[in-house]
């Protein structure tokens, strides 16, 4: 299999099998990953703020950027190539609180990015059925096309696979 | 790459001005770290760029490479953030002449969080006020935060404070060395859309 296709912030990929999926040190920023078992299309997106609220948007803004607009954005384009609604998994990352003694307006981003994506999941009618999110260090997410395995790398800690 | 939309108002001069103010403030971040490590830190020429957020941590060197960062953001009549990073060896080169203790791993405890952002808080300040000073605005910085991580995760924060008026940063840069240790390392400058504007018109090339 070639290299990962990088997913940088505010952005999203979907793809056919067989192919990786990789956001490169997430911090208070989560990956969603949407993955449909029977086609094995898979789509991964790198959301930066929980929504559009008190946001100066402009027009090169893509959807990804939003937690609550990406999983929808990312759910269609999967369902454009192909991919069986009732099926997608969906499973998420990231949203951790990556600076020490951090004043208060800038504390929850994490938190509230991962809330978002998990409401949006929610509306979407997908399965969230595990997530690793939170805490203090930060991550690299990947998502493998072929087993629908989003595998997490820290600093920190253990690999972990969900 | 594509001309993003917040580039395509700037002018090659005023660019120049935006470099000119981060190369002033980082020469005074310097000095005050030279006196802090009784060691002269010299800089290399700073260099601006407009950057799409998705790839500013690539352009600093790989999102997944280990740095230890100051974060701090400017505050008052400018808004944006100001950063002080360390590549993996140097944060631990310098934990080790500051404190006689040694930087296990990639935790840094308390005391040596509060070191760093310590440190930062000096040569920030002098940054700022260097700035501030070159165009006559009052400009503070807010208490500095520290974290040793893969650079993508730490600088994220700041690129979100970013992302909420702008698609991509102007990334202001200067990277800094020392004469006999091991210390090298990145001031970064991301100011917002309009306090590039503001720093612009203040230098007088608007």
């Amino acid at each position: 299999m070639d290299q990962p296709i990088h997913v940088g912030m505010a952005q999203m990929r979907v793809v056919a099998n067989p192919a990786r999926l990789i956001c490169l040190g997430l911090g208070s920023c989560v990956a969603v990953a949407l993955w449909d078992p029977s086609t094995k299309i898979g789509g991964l997106a790198h959301v930066m703020l929980p929504n559009e609220k008190n946001i100066r948007k402009k027009a090169d803004s893509g959807p990804a950027k939003f937690g609550n607009i990406a999983v929808k954005a990312l759910l269609e384009e999967m369902k454009k190539k192909g991919a069986n609604h009732v099926l997608i998994i969906a499973k998420i990352a990231g949203g951790a609180h990556m600076f020490k003694h951090l004043y208060p307006a800038m504390e929850d981003i994490g938190k509230k990015n991962v809330q978002s994506v998990r409401d949006s999941i929610k509306e979407c009618r997908l399965r969230l059925i595990s997530e690793d999110t939170g805490g203090s260090a930060g991550r690299t997410v990947e998502l493998d096309t072929e087993t629908g395995k989003l595998l997490i790398k820290s600093l920190h800690g253990a690999t972990i696979i969900l | 790459m594509l001309l993003t939309h917040d580039e395509e108002e700037f002018k090659p001069m005023e660019i120049d001005a935006l470099t000119e103010a981060g190369n002033i403030g980082a020469g005074h971040a310097a000095t005050s770290l030279s006196k802090l490590l009784r060691e002269h830190i010299m800089n290399k020429s700073t260099n601006s760029q407009f950057i799409p957020l998705s790839q500013v941590p690539e352009a600093l060197g790989g999102a997944e490479k280990a740095v230890a960062g100051v974060y701090t953001t400017l505050e008052g009549e400018l808004a944006g953030g100001l950063l002080m990073l360390f590549p993996d060896e140097s944060a631990k080169t310098l934990v080790r002449l500051l404190t006689d203790s040694e930087l296990e791993g990639y935790e840094l405890t308390d005391f040596q969080a509060s070191l760093l952002s310590e440190v930062g808080n000096i040569c920030l300040c002098w940054y700022i006020s260097a700035i501030s000073k070159m165009i006559g605005l009052d400009i503070t910085p807010s208490p500095p935060v520290a974290a040793y991580d893969m650079i993508g995760a730490v600088i994220d924060l700041p690129l979100i404070q970013l992302g909420k008026v702008a698609d991509s940063a102007l990334v202001i840069m200067t990277n800094f060395k020392g004469e006999v240790n091991e210390i090298e390392g990145i001031f970064l400058m991301l100011p917002e859309p309009e306090s590039r504007r503001i720093i612009a018109e203040r230098l007088g090339v608007v």
